[in-house]
């Protein structure tokens, strides 16, 4: 799909300024001093970038192919799927799951092969554990508890 | 596909068995969660450090130290309102801080009732200092000037609707004076402001003070009777200004934790606030120790919460 | 003069000292190295050890830490584009170039060395003129700071190659995320759209964990499905070791001056590292007379920026020692362990502490030449990390990512704010819009605020705003720089420009005299 960034970017950056104005009209006068400056150049220059976008135009192809695009897609979707349900399940299921998941799914020849299951599920587990052991118990660092096993 | 949702099922079993163990009946029988609404290396954290071996001991539990850092505490006290009240997690709680905050945000997270105090341990009277070198050799001074001069006067600390702030209001109205105040973000900043003379006056924390006491002149303590760190420093009472000024620093506890459990934490920290060891330690430092339990505790907070509502909705424009 | 020099050697190479300093190294580059984790973590993580030792070991194993992570934090930078603190950005632009070429090894030796020299130079000025380098740091004032801050701001200019526009508008963008939590000044609670956890602001490390580590991942990983992250397989050898080390030795302008730029960021207090190796890099780029091999993968710029940050540290403990200000999050720590033990900052701290403090500072020194030999050899295991296959690598990276930016605030919120700038960062490079002055902004956006706004409330009480923020020496050499800043780019093009048309000139005329005769 071939893109005009500039309008894309302008045009964004133009909405986010004029969003930010609107939540900020509350604030008092020293906390808004700097926001106010930030929005004006935001505004000055989203609309130069948009002035560019429909005189002289920057056109770029965002996915090279769809394969690419399928590709991205899928893969942000694990990644959005483990992020809710980290704070759900708790720390280790549900990264065991992601990495599992992932692994398997970027192994391209005979994905669902049992070797290849099995060798995620094993590498899932040894890696994930190796790395909760380093955090939680010799660093002791909190993680994520999760909130469907609270008792 | 029959093999993936194998695959998956024994994980998910294997999952189960992560499951944390259920808890056990007499209190404390499980590491605690001592939260830092504060970044590392701060007084809230060096307290924490301190009390952490004793409550280790006299507890028998382990005590996890953790930070929670943001929006000047408020962050880790909205997180701990919504802990499971069970005694295994607490938090550092700090005066003025809970106090101001929700009066003088819109929507700080929690609310200063929402907070259980289990004990206060440590004051640090704030003081208002200027140089060695500066015009001003004592209080009356500063008050003339600013009077001939209003806004002349440029006072640091740290904070806005902080400790420090809300003591520049308060005194500016008890003097009829108008002096700047300009925040920085902590104390350590204000004070590197205040040393290279971008202040003319700082208010400070009594631990700061004592430790450049070598190239300052503090001018008055915001406490009842003189400072023990600078008992040759007059308060604000003596000459003539009704100004009671503090950091406290204690430990509080989710709302509805049980009796049974606070009393148990009370003791704990009251009898680490009684050590005379740690006492020492404190003073040589600058701080002057507290031990007030829960029922002092909340009876202090709430005639601070009373004084100080009017004041701020005064000031906030 | 050197007698407690002397004896703070002696010092630190007690058997049980110098075991902790080793440990000290080693935890600290395994913080600094991974990300979300950070030096400011990984010494509060350590200080409650240091109570049962002596205060000597305890604070030798504490300037272990902090040395070992100003390293650490190059490794991810050069390995898979993720700067292990924020310090490491720069190391990112050249450094994650070379391990794309199979040159891996070559950043992380020419990291190891640099940090090395950066932390010599920086602890030598320490040891010989703390004091007086504090007295001059206290006169950085709120318009110093808001200079500092706008200087830093025009490396946009030279960081966004192509459209200028672009660059600062991706500038101005970071400077809104950065006012996003509380004011500064002012205490209002700006741009949370109602969650109490953003009144932290938005993190910058997960920020720039989602700027560079994740968009890397999702287009070549998963959309390209590049199987691994280096197009060469890396084959460490020791060659590689003794030419990089040899090859940075023979440019002794660009380490001296990169290692000067970090000690002096370093010991402004609060300004901290994360800005000096982006300074760094952006002169060594500016002086070098092949400026257009930065950015394709060059160890001058791995060394620039090492040097810069290693230099930072030593450099910020300056006015820590002598007056008791934190010059950074990690030297705060390390005077709440000072505290702790019972040493006050000041001028006590060199003459009844002196034997504790000497072999502090000498720890400092004794663990950056540490650094040369472990980040040497270490080489020879992590450049090989690499070279796992990436759908192992990938998903481990992802998750440890996740698990370090909810590490650093204990908030859940992180974890989506690095994912969310994870798929922004995705999106502009696709768009040739380079997230790296968005970071700068939201690292810039707090100096140049809090500068602003008390330098306007000073200047109101004193009369004229602008006169108070200019008339003032440091201000005035910081507006010269920024201006020079600005205009160089123009200046370097224009300059380009010339040479070629004299170039075609002189092309010409040979012709015709060619011709003629």
């Amino acid at each position: 799909m071939m893109l005009n960034a500039d309008l894309i970017i302008g045009g964004f950056i133009a909405a986010l300024a004029i969003l930010a104005y609107a939540v900020t009209r509350d604030v008092s006068r020293l906390g808004i001093i700097f926001v106010d400056y930030v929005l004006v150049i935001m505004g000055v220059l989203s609309a130069v970038i948009l002035v560019k976008g429909f005189i002289k135009p920057e056109r770029l192809k965002f996915f090279e192919s769809t394969v690419e695009r399928n590709n991205v897609v899928t893969g942000v979707a694990i990644l959005l799927v483990y992020l809710i349900f980290l704070p759900l399940v708790g720390f280790l299921p549900a990264s065991y799951v992601f990495y599992f998941a992932f692994n398997t799914y970027l192994t391209d020849e005979d994905r669902f092969s049992t070797r290849n299951l099995i060798q995620s599920a094993v590498i899932s587990f040894l890696v994930v554990t190796a790395f909760y052991f380093i955090f939680h118990n010799f660093l002791e660092v909190p993680l994520p508890a999760g909130r469907w096993f609270d008792n | 596909m029959k093999k993936l949702a194998t695959i998956v099922f024994l994980m998910l079993c294997a999952c189960a068995l992560t499951v944390p163990a259920l808890a056990e009946d007499k209190y404390p029988s499980q590491p605690i969660t001592y939260e830092i609404p504060f970044g590392p290396g701060g007084q809230s954290d060096l307290e924490a450090r301190r009390q952490q071996p004793l409550l280790e001991k006299e507890l028998g539990v382990k005590v996890i130290v953790q930070y929670k850092p943001g929006g000047g505490g408020s962050v880790g006290w909205a997180d701990l309102i919504q802990q499971k009240p069970d005694g295994y997690f607490i938090a550092g709680i700090n005066i003025p801080h809970i106090i101001l905050q929700p009066l003088a945000r819109g929507n700080a997270g929690y609310e200063t009732d929402q907070i259980v105090p289990i004990a206060l341990f440590q004051a640090t009277p704030i003081g208002l200092a200027v140089l060695k070198d500066s015009p001003f050799k004592t209080l009356d001074d500063l008050v003339k000037y600013a009077k001939a001069n209003p806004g002349a006067v440029i006072c640091g600390g740290s904070g806005t609707w902080s400790g420090h702030h809300i003591a520049n209001l308060q005194f500016g109205k008890m003097a009829g004076i108008n002096m700047t105040y300009i925040p920085s973000k902590g104390a350590a900043d204000s004070i590197a402001a205040f040393l290279g003379g971008h202040v003319k006056a700082v208010w400070a924390n009594s631990n700061d003070l004592v430790q450049h006491a070598d190239k300052i002149r503090v001018l008055a303590f915001g406490t009842k009777k003189p400072f023990v760190g600078m008992p040759e420093v007059p308060t604000f009472e003596s000459q003539g200004y009704k100004l009671y000024a503090s950091i406290d620093r204690g430990a509080g506890a989710p709302p509805g934790t049980p009796d049974a459990v606070l009393d148990v934490l009370e003791k704990a920290f009251l009898d680490i606030a009684r050590d005379p060891k740690i006492q020492a330690q404190m003073v040589s430092e600058g701080f002057v120790p507290l031990e007030m339990g829960r029922k002092e505790s909340k009876a202090y907070i709430d005639e601070l919460v009373k004084e100080w509502a009017p004041v701020v909705k005064e000031f906030k424009k | 003069m050197w007698d407690p020099l002397v004896a703070g050697l002696l010092h630190v190479f007690v058997p049980m000292n110098f075991l902790m300093l080793s440990v000290g190294v080693f935890m600290g580059i395994v913080f600094g190295a991974l990300p979300g984790l950070t030096a400011t973590m990984g010494l509060a993580l350590l200080v409650p050890f240091t109570f049962t030792m002596s205060p000597a070991a305890g604070l030798i194993m504490l300037a272990g830490i902090y040395v070992g992570a100003m390293y650490g934090d190059a490794i991810p930078a050069v390995l898979i584009n993720t700067p292990g603190t924020p310090a490491a950005i720069a190391t990112t632009f050249d450094g994650f170039p070379l391990t794309q070429k199979g040159m891996a090894q070559h950043g992380l030796v020419a990291a190891a060395f640099a940090s090395s020299y950066g932390s010599l130079v920086a602890n030598i000025v320490l040891a010989l003129a703390a004091p007086p380098l504090a007295e001059f740091s206290l006169k950085f004032g709120p318009p110093e700071y808001f200079w500092l801050g706008i200087f830093g701001l025009t490396i946009i200019a030279s960081l966004s190659s192509g459209s200028m526009v672009k660059g600062f508008l991706a500038g101005a963008v970071g400077l809104l995320l950065s006012a996003v939590g509380m004011a500064p000044i002012g205490g209002d609670v700006r741009l949370t759209f109602g969650f109490p956890e953003l009144q932290a602001g938005i993190g910058l490390i997960v920020a720039l964990i989602g700027f560079f580590c994740l968009p890397e991942i999702l287009s070549s990983v998963i959309g390209q499905r590049r199987t691994a992250y280096t197009e060469k397989t890396v084959k460490p050898e020791l060659r590689v070791v003794r030419e990089v080390i040899a090859d940075l030795l023979k440019k002794p302008v660009l380490m001296l001056r990169s290692s000067i730029i970090g000690t002096v960021v370093g010991f402004a207090p609060g300004a901290g590292g994360n800005i000096a190796s982006m300074v760094s890099y952006n002169e060594a780029c500016r002086w070098d007379r092949h400026p257009e091999d930065y950015g394709k993968g060059t160890i001058k710029g791995v060394a620039a920026s090492e040097a810069a940050n290693s230099a930072m540290a030593p450099g910020s403990l300056i006015p820590l020692l002598t007056l008791g200000i934190p010059g950074s999050p990690p030297a705060a720590v390390i005077l709440g362990a000072l505290m702790l033990h019972g040493m006050r900052p000041g001028a006590e701290l060199f003459t009844s502490h002196a034997g504790v403090t000497y072999a502090f500072i000498m720890g400092l020194l004794v663990a950056a030449f540490m650094v040369t030999l472990i980040g040497s050899f270490g080489s020879f295991i992590f450049a090989r990390i690499i070279n796992i296959p990436s759908r192992f690598l990938a998903p481990a990276i992802i998750f440890m990512t996740v698990l370090g930016s909810y590490a650093i605030r204990n908030n859940i919120l992180d974890v989506w704010v690095m994912f969310i700038f994870g798929i922004v960062g995705y999106i502009s490079s696709k768009l040739k819009f380079h997230p790296a002055p968005i970071v700068l902004g939201l690292i810039l956006g707090p100096f140049v605020e809090e500068g602003l706004v008390q330098s306007m409330l000073a200047g109101q009480a004193t009369g004229s705003v602008f006169k108070y923020m200019v008339f003032r020496p440091i201000s005035l050499v910081l507006i010269a720089m920024t201006l020079l800043s600005a205009v160089w780019p123009f200046y370097a093009d224009w300059r380009v420009k010339r040479r070629k048309s004299v170039d075609s000139a002189f092309a010409i005329t040979n012709e015709e005299d060619d011709h003629d005769a």
